[in-house]
């Protein structure tokens, strides 16, 4: 073939030669090292219309000789080249760093210019994405990019992440985006095993029309990672990363009081003792004691010391009773996280190749905890004529160590931690073979030491993920493509939770003080275990035709008819053994009894069959359609077939119009606009540790009885779910416009984009009265509507001087409203777990927690006799829990080898329920409950009865009590007061790196570059003053349910560190 | 290029169309079963019930005056001052109808299958627990239940008219029951299974029901003709009423594993280790139940409760403490409800009778609970017998269940060298003591009224075992008079008569959910409260 398009050719020049005539002249569009710069557009200078380049940088153009080329390409400079004779012009332009137009990898992996695109994308590159020198993507993406909102769930050493673009559109469904890894659909989750530097881009499609051809898992959008390819020279990169993690702020805490926790506040006479009155408790958790004197008090009851002979002696720990505010803090660690990489990357013209490795080495905040991220990777290319493959193959070992629940109650260590009275050493119990910090010596009679379950209560993971995919693609003709792809995800995860038993001494259990300790309550604790093994597989196999073809010298017509199978498979295998009979030796085979076990499978098998046409006028007006039929084994046969079509436009408004191009203003103008329909298959997982892929929710199922079998006694029980072999897809409908626009040769962008997205047919499963038989039935019912819209802007550079000076800057901003359109007739919510719910009228999601009884002005009513307010009994709506606003801001100062870059955030709109604020009012060392020094008080705002009934300002009736009973027992059983603005601004990134110059490395030949840098994350955070608990970013985990905090989620971190990156 | 197209557009629709069957096929569930034999499901209903109403009532022994809170835990307000929202212990209406849905699904697929005996089951077990919706509800979902979406919002109905429907599914069950060509499988009978004659217990456990139902009927009486024309119609079916050792209880095969013993043991017992549970500590004895046991010289104080300052294993209960009734060295202390004064070290945790091992029996009702339900009808002269006899039966049958034995000690000396008493000997001596002291509260002769001194009687065999039935004597007789109320500051002197809807309905079903009005928890009364 190309022989004879070279013939063709060299005809054509003869044509040329001799008739002055346009001819074919052909070329290639490259970078300064010479890799393809792709979609260049080519333009013969004073005529109409050009073509663009190929995404490999390949162009044809009829000029004649003596024409001026015009060749333009996004983010590099204009160049201009004159047609001598010759029959193929190469051309290297120059990068610049105006990057409106760039190119964007659309569905499947197909490179497509941003001028085509009719809906919102947006790209990360590896430098923006590395830049605060994060572990994990998810944290390097927050605040880049409009529409896209990551929410990290605590600060744990491997913490799960929620990553949502554009809001909500499901009710109970999944909200998270779609990761596509190198053109591979996989989980979500996976993000948190890639390594941040093999990353070489992240598309961000947000909308549903961009994620139309991925199917039914794309309607929230698709984040498109791009691993990195060797270039045409040999480069090693080394380098080491590390960084310091440091609680950076408690919740406001008292340091008037110490402890007492209504101890005998009844006498045997049934007499009331004023708590005021009570005198020090030495054992008590709570902190509603006298005030500090500086006295020299008891801590904890007597401790029974053995010397060697046997003998023994009793002794009672004595302490200042006076405030030691840094012990809580002091409680945790600095968290070290050592991350070393090396990679490898090479290439010639028909071949690429890229291997590397990283480990990553996290020591976290909270003692004992850890975890190490270990991977692998492989990236290639190989052109062979006609033929390409491209592959990648990634290997990540993760491991976690952390702390589980301690063995009294299973609490949280920080809920150990805030039930620690202000006066106890506490970081002087980390010993815990020490007799005063022992299980039968620790002061606290009712919770034990935290530094027990540090030691001895674990939780360990072991996850291997492997992320593997070929691609082939053989170009048939000129303008026809097959590729076929073969993607595999494979997950093996082991977790075994272990806590100690506990053996308590027998002075210990005779409970000396008579506070009723937990060594008398408890006995003793045998040792339990519990093993979790997971097994979970991805195969997906794409098969497409490309087409690309000039129809005519103004129309080009680009067709995408494909065909995709995704397999989905799980296993998970658990064994619970609560009681071990060997210390220490967590084997089910040491079983008291029978261990409890669980069997889940579930598979899944997908079908789809899409087609994707594009039109391009003379390259500035583009119309895209796209239609996808999915069958998927979950659903009935009736309704397991399902049809979604997608149309856009875009319009380059500035090269159709004369009198706007080449404008010195206005230099680059796009509008465009998208309408899209997805099904999506919102199904409930079924399984307790996998999710059964949406599958066995069509057929009533029957449940293992609790316990059974006995011996040879089976028994089951109905399923409390209400399955529903009717049920369909989900439908979202999206809309979509937006407008591109570059100024002053693109040195400003800026980019606007409304969307309104409405999700109908919801598959809820709604709750429904318990005399249905069932507590939920799975229906398709339910209506969201998501409007907003996203604005961007870049300036770049905004300065740049001859020095070498440059500054950039970028804000981005999304608004966003969610909103219940409905649930189901006669049902105005649905309740999402952790107070949250989706009400019908109200944004998505919103927080639901009791109140106290209010007046119509909202004034508490308090008790005319107590003072104390009485709490309602129907629970109200505080508002919304997902941000409605949020600005992102980015710049970038550099001077010859130095960057300083940095990135804030800021996210309102919001409340956040602090219900660790209820946890630290029941201990009593929260500022809160001191606030009336323990004293009675008016209750503020608050109505009483004037003895008429008649409500009245409350200006005289006080609590019956100002302490423990009114702020542990009464105050905080109101979560209201502890839902907050959750507000913030954050200062997410700051960088400063030094490139050392080349010039440096002129006469040493094996290294070419060295960059050292400084790096925080985290540094700063502004929270409204009535926030004073903790991150309003937190979640109890990565579910809709977003808004709540508890004690599960240790206070916020700040992270500094160092780099430093060799390049040979 | 057409072509092309069009061959990757058929091939995709034949691969679609060819593999259908065995491409989609792979959803058939592999975790839970889709169908089950009736048996299946009645084995866990049955053991399920049984666990519900010993542990989800637990509010009703605090109330009844026979536990306490322990004073080392802070106990949320609204369980210590009766000042309860909706959402106060949903669970008795939430998990009682989740139950409920297995016996009904037991009576239909006993029907379709033509397996009368367990339709008949499903039929006498469906109306016994209903009516303990009601006793606790008043007004309740019934004639719409089990529907699932096909009655999506259940309409509530009078009290009254499911009570009378109640009988008459009893009447039903023992028509079934009596007819069926063969009893049903012993393994899945773990009532009355290993009896010998189930089909006999299973009638007398549906008369001792309906005879539990017209009794509670008692102090209404515009109920009376009603009552006689039942009662007539029980005495007419002849087979009468759970006897002496005719427990209603069931057993499945407990064994000390996780989740697999008895189902009080598992809420309130100990762990497979021998660890207290977490409620274990929590619940302690309550006061007033302990004096009146002492007053009485009853050595079921021993089996309800358990001195103080002894370790969980019941085996060392006894051994500790053979003192006879008022020798100082017993130890029995409980706080009062409301009062959490005492720490766990200083009080009564539950005794080794009614937590006498893991595989204990879970019962519904007992022996003796049937005999004073008999004794209380005969008194009345609804049925004919001795009242007096029944009386004395049924509080040997409580020293029965509990294998209450009486320890003397011939020395000072250790449990080995104590004469052993029988329960039923302990019993005879209890009752002979009463007699020779002449207690009111023991003794049928010395007692002014007898209908006080069976009610009192049966609240003292009831403890822990039954909450609701003594709950339901105290709401329809007041008795016994002097059960305190809560000592909490502010829980005034009124005991509850009901429990709130659950707030779960008033979300999901509100329409149908009638609107109590405030306090309802003291003055919205049971249909057949007085």
């Amino acid at each position: 073939m190309r022989k004879i398009l070279s013939l063709l050719t060299v005809l054509l020049l003869f044509a040329a030669l001799a008739f002055s005539q346009t001819r074919l002249v052909t070329g290639r569009v490259t970078n300064e090292r010479g890799e393809p710069i792709p979609f260049a557009t080519v333009k013969v200078k004073g005529g109409k219309g050009g073509v663009a380049a190929d995404a490999e940088g390949n162009f044809r153009v009829q000029a004649k000789t003596g024409d001026v080329l015009v060749l333009s390409a996004t983010g590099a400079i204009n160049k201009e080249v004159e047609v001598g004779t010759e029959s193929v012009v190469n051309v290297s332009l120059v990068k610049t760093n105006e990057e409106l137009t760039s190119v964007v990898v659309t569905a499947l992996g197909v490179k497509k210019q941003s001028r085509e695109t009719g809906f919102a994308t947006a790209v990360v590159g590896t430098k923006e994405l590395n830049q605060g020198k994060v572990t994990n993507i998810a944290t390097g993406l927050a605040a880049k990019v409009s529409g896209l909102q990551i929410n990290l769930v605590n600060n744990g050493v491997d913490p799960a992440t929620r990553i949502t673009l554009r809001g909500n559109r499901s009710i109970l469904g999944n909200n998270q985006a779609l990761l596509v890894l190198d053109g591979v659909p996989v989980s979500i989750g996976y993000i948190n095993s890639i390594n941040p530097n093999d990353v070489d881009n992240v598309t961000v499609l947000k909308g549903a029309t961009a994620s139309a051809l991925y199917g039914s898992d794309a309607s929230n959008g698709v984040i498109i990672i791009t691993t990195k390819k060797g270039g045409k020279r040999p480069v090693i990169k080394v380098s080491n990363t590390t960084s310091f993690e440091s609680i950076s702020y408690l919740p406001k805490l008292q340091t008037g009081f110490g402890s007492y926790g209504g101890e005998s506040y009844s006498a045997p006479g049934g007499v009331l003792i004023d708590p005021l009155a009570a005198p020090y408790f030495p054992y008590e958790n709570q902190s509603y004691g006298p005030a500090y004197n500086g006295a020299t008090v008891p801590l904890g009851g007597p401790v029974r010391f053995y010397r060697a002979d046997g003998s023994y002696y009793d002794s009672t720990l004595m302490v200042k009773y006076s405030a030691k505010p840094n012990e809580k803090l002091n409680f945790f660690d600095v968290g070290v996280t050592m991350q070393n990489d090396i990679s490898f990357a090479t290439g010639d013209d028909n071949s690429s190749f890229y291997i590397s490795m990283q480990d990553v080495n996290v020591k976290g905040v909270v003692p004992g905890d850890k975890a190490r991220r270990t991977g692998a990777r492989i990236n290639g290319m190989r052109n062979y004529g006609r033929f390409r493959v491209d592959y990648g193959l990634g290997y990540t070992k993760k491991t976690t160590d952390q702390v589980g629940g301690e063995y009294s109650q299973g609490r949280p260590v920080y809920w150990n931690v805030i039930n620690t009275p202000m006066h106890v050493p506490l970081t002087s119990f980390k010993d815990i073979n020490q007799p005063f910090s022992d299980v039968n010596g620790y002061f606290n009679a009712y919770y034990p030491n935290p530094y027990w379950a540090v030691n001895n209560s674990r939780n360990k993971g072991n996850n291997d993920d492997l992320l593997g995919n070929i691609t082939m693609q053989l170009k048939v003709l000129d303008w026809l493509n097959l590729t076929g792809r073969l993607g595999y995800t494979g997950t093996y995860y082991d977790q075994k939770n272990t806590t100690a038993g506990v053996t308590f001494a027998d002075w210990a259990i005779a409970d000396p003080l008579s506070a009723g300790n937990i060594p008398s309550s408890l006995q003793f604790v045998n040792p339990s275990s519990f093993d979790l093994s997971i097994k979970q597989s991805k195969i997906l196999g794409d098969l497409f035709a490309s087409i690309n073809k000039d129809l005519s010298r103004d129309l080009n017509l680009k067709v995408l008819v494909g065909t995709s199978v995704t397999k989905q498979k799980a296993r998970a295998l658990a064994i619970s053994s609560n009681s071990l009979f060997i210390p220490d030796f967590y084997n089910t085979s040491a079983v008291i009894g029978q261990p409890v076990v669980l069997e889940e499978e579930a598979q899944r098998n997908d079908l789809g069959a899409y087609a994707d046409v594009t039109f391009g006028y003379r390259d500035f007006l583009f119309l895209h359609a796209t239609a996808r039929n999915d069958w998927t084994s979950v659903l009935d046969p009736s309704n397991r077939s399902f049809f979604y079509p997608s149309v856009d436009a875009a319009f380059v408004f500035t090269d159709a119009i004369k009198a706007l191009s080449n404008g010195k203003f206005l230099s680059y103008g796009k509008i465009r606009a998208a309408y899209s329909e997805v099904g999506q298959v919102s199904l409930p997982g079924q399984g307790v540790y996998i999710n059964t892929f949406g599958a066995y929710n069509l057929e009533n199922i029957f449940n293992v009885g609790f316990g059974f079998p006995f011996g040879g006694t089976g028994g089951y029980t109905l399923d409390n779910n209400y399955k529903n072999p009717a049920i369909r897809p989900e439908r979202t409908v999206e809309k979509e416009i937006g407008i591109e626009l570059g100024f002053l040769n693109n040195r400003i962008n800026f980019q606007a984009a409304y969307f309104d997205a409405r999700t109908t047919d919801q598959t809820l499963p709604v709750q429904i009265s318990a005399a249905t038989g069932y507590s939920g039935a799975l229906l398709n019912t339910g209506a969201m509507s998501n409007k907003g819209y996203e604005l961007d802007l870049k300036v770049s550079p905004i300065v740049r001087t001859r020095g070498g000076l440059r500054w950039d800057v970028g804000a981005n901003f999304s608004y966003i409203k969610n909103e219940v359109l409905s649930v189901y007739p006669g049902l105005d919510e649905v309740s999402l777990g952790n107070s949250v719910y989706a009400i019908v009228g109200k944004p998505y999601p919103s927080v639901k927690v009791t109140d106290w009884v209010r007046d119509d002005q909202g004034h508490v009513i308090v008790d005319k006799v107590t003072g104390y307010p009485t709490l309602d009994p129907t629970l109200k709506n505080f508002g919304n829990t997902n941000p409605t606003i949020r600005l992102g801001l980015n710049t970038s100062v550099s001077y010859k080898g130095l960057t300083f870059s940095a990135v804030a955030d800021y996210r309102a709109g919001n409340v956040i329920l602090n219900a660790v604020g209820s946890a630290l009012d029941f201990g009593g060392i929260s500022w809160h409950s001191a606030q009336t020094n323990r004293q009675r008080f008016v209750f503020p705002n608050s109505v009483v009865d004037d003895g008429t009934g008649k409500l009245v300002p409350n200006t005289s009736t006080i609590t019956a009590d100002g302490n423990w009973r009114f702020w542990a027992n009464t105050y905080n059983q109101a979560s209201s007061v502890y839902v907050t603005s959750a507000a913030f601004w954050k200062l997410r990134e700051m960088a400063l790196s030094y490139d050392l110059p080349k010039e440096i490395f002129s006469h040493v030949n094996w290294i070419k570059g060295a960059q050292f840098g400084l790096f925080g994350r985290n540094l700063l955070m502004f929270r409204p003053k009535e926030n004073f608990w903790t991150d309003p970013e937190f979640n109890e985990n990565n579910g809709n349910a977003i808004g709540r905090t508890t004690e599960n989620q240790t206070p916020p971190t700040r992270i500094v560190g160092f780099n430093v990156t060799l390049t040979f | 290029m057409k072509k092309i197209v069009y061959s990757l557009i058929i091939g995709t629709a034949v691969f679609a169309v060819g593999c259908k069957k065995s491409f989609y096929d792979v959803n058939t569930n592999p975790n839970q079963p889709t169908a089950v034999a009736p048996g299946l499901v009645l084995t866990n209903a049955l053991n399920t019930a049984a666990g519900q109403l010993l542990t989800d009532y637990d509010f009703t022994n605090l109330w009844m005056g026979y536990w306490s809170y322990s004073g080392n835990y802070a106990i949320a307000t609204s369980n210590l001052n009766y000042q309860f929202t909706n959402s106060f212990n949903q669970s008795v209406f939430n998990n009682m109808y989740d139950i409920l849905n297995d016996f009904d699904y037991v009576e239909k697929k006993g029907n379709e299958s033509g397996d009368k005996f367990s339709e008949g089951i499903g039929k006498v077990m469906k109306a016994f627990l209903f009516s303990t919706l009601v006793d606790t509800y008043n007004d309740i979902p019934y004639g719409d239940a089990f529907k699932g979406t096909a009655v999506i919002n259940p309409t509530y109905q009078g009290a009254q008219s499911i009570y009378e429907d109640l009988i008459a599914q009893l009447t039903a069950g023992i028509d079934l029951l009596k007819t069926a060509p063969q009893v049903l499988d012993p393994k899945y009978d773990i009532m009355f299974g290993t009896s010998g004659d189930s089909r006999t217990l299973w009638i007398k456990f549906a008369n001792t029901v309906k005879l539990r139902l017209l009794l509670n009927q008692s102090e209404r009486a515009d109920r009376a003709g009603y009552i006689s024309t039942e009662i007539a119609n029980i005495v007419a079916e002849g087979t009468g009423f759970l006897d002496a050792t005719e427990d209603a209880q069931v057993n499945p095969g407990y064994i000390n594993s996780d989740n697999k013993q008895n189902p009080f043991w598992i809420g309130y017992g100990f762990g497979t280790d021998g660890a207290p549970t977490g409620n274990n500590n929590i619940f302690r004895s309550h006061e007033y139940a302990i004096d009146w046991y002492q007053a009485n010289a009853d050595w079921r104080v021993r089996y309800f409760y358990a001195p103080t300052g002894y370790g969980p294993s019941p085996d060392n209960l006894l051994v500790g403490n053979p003192a006879p009734v008022g020798d100082p060295t017993n130890n029995y202390v409980g706080n009062e409800f409301g009062d959490q004064g005492i720490p766990n070290s200083g009080t009564s945790p539950f005794g080794p009778g009614i937590l006498r091992s893991f595989d204990m029996p879970a019962p519904f009702i007992t022996a003796s609970e049937s005999l004073f339900l008999q004794a209380e009808a005969a008194q009345r002269g609804w049925i004919t017998g001795d009242a007096e006899q029944l009386y004395k039966a049924a509080v040997i049958e409580s020293f029965n269940w509990l294998q209450a034995k009486e320890y003397i000690r011939t020395k000072s000396s250790p449990v080995k060298d104590s004469i052993v008493f029988s329960p039923a000997i302990t019993a005879a001596r209890y009752l002979q003591h009463g007699e020779d002291l002449g207690l009111e509260d023991v003794d049928w002769n010395s007692a002014p009224d007898k209908i006080e001194l069976i009610i009192r009687q049966k609240w003292a065999a009831l403890n822990t075992i039954d909450p609701l039935e003594a709950w339901n004597d105290y709401r329809r007789l007041g008795l016994p008079a002097d059960v305190p109320p809560s000592v909490f500051p502010g829980a005034g002197t009124v005991i509850p008569v009901r429990l709130l809807y659950p707030q779960r309905e008033y979300d999901v079903n509100g329409a149908s959910t009638p609107v109590l009005p405030s306090n309802a928890q003291f003055t919205s009364k049971i249909w057949w409260m007085p």
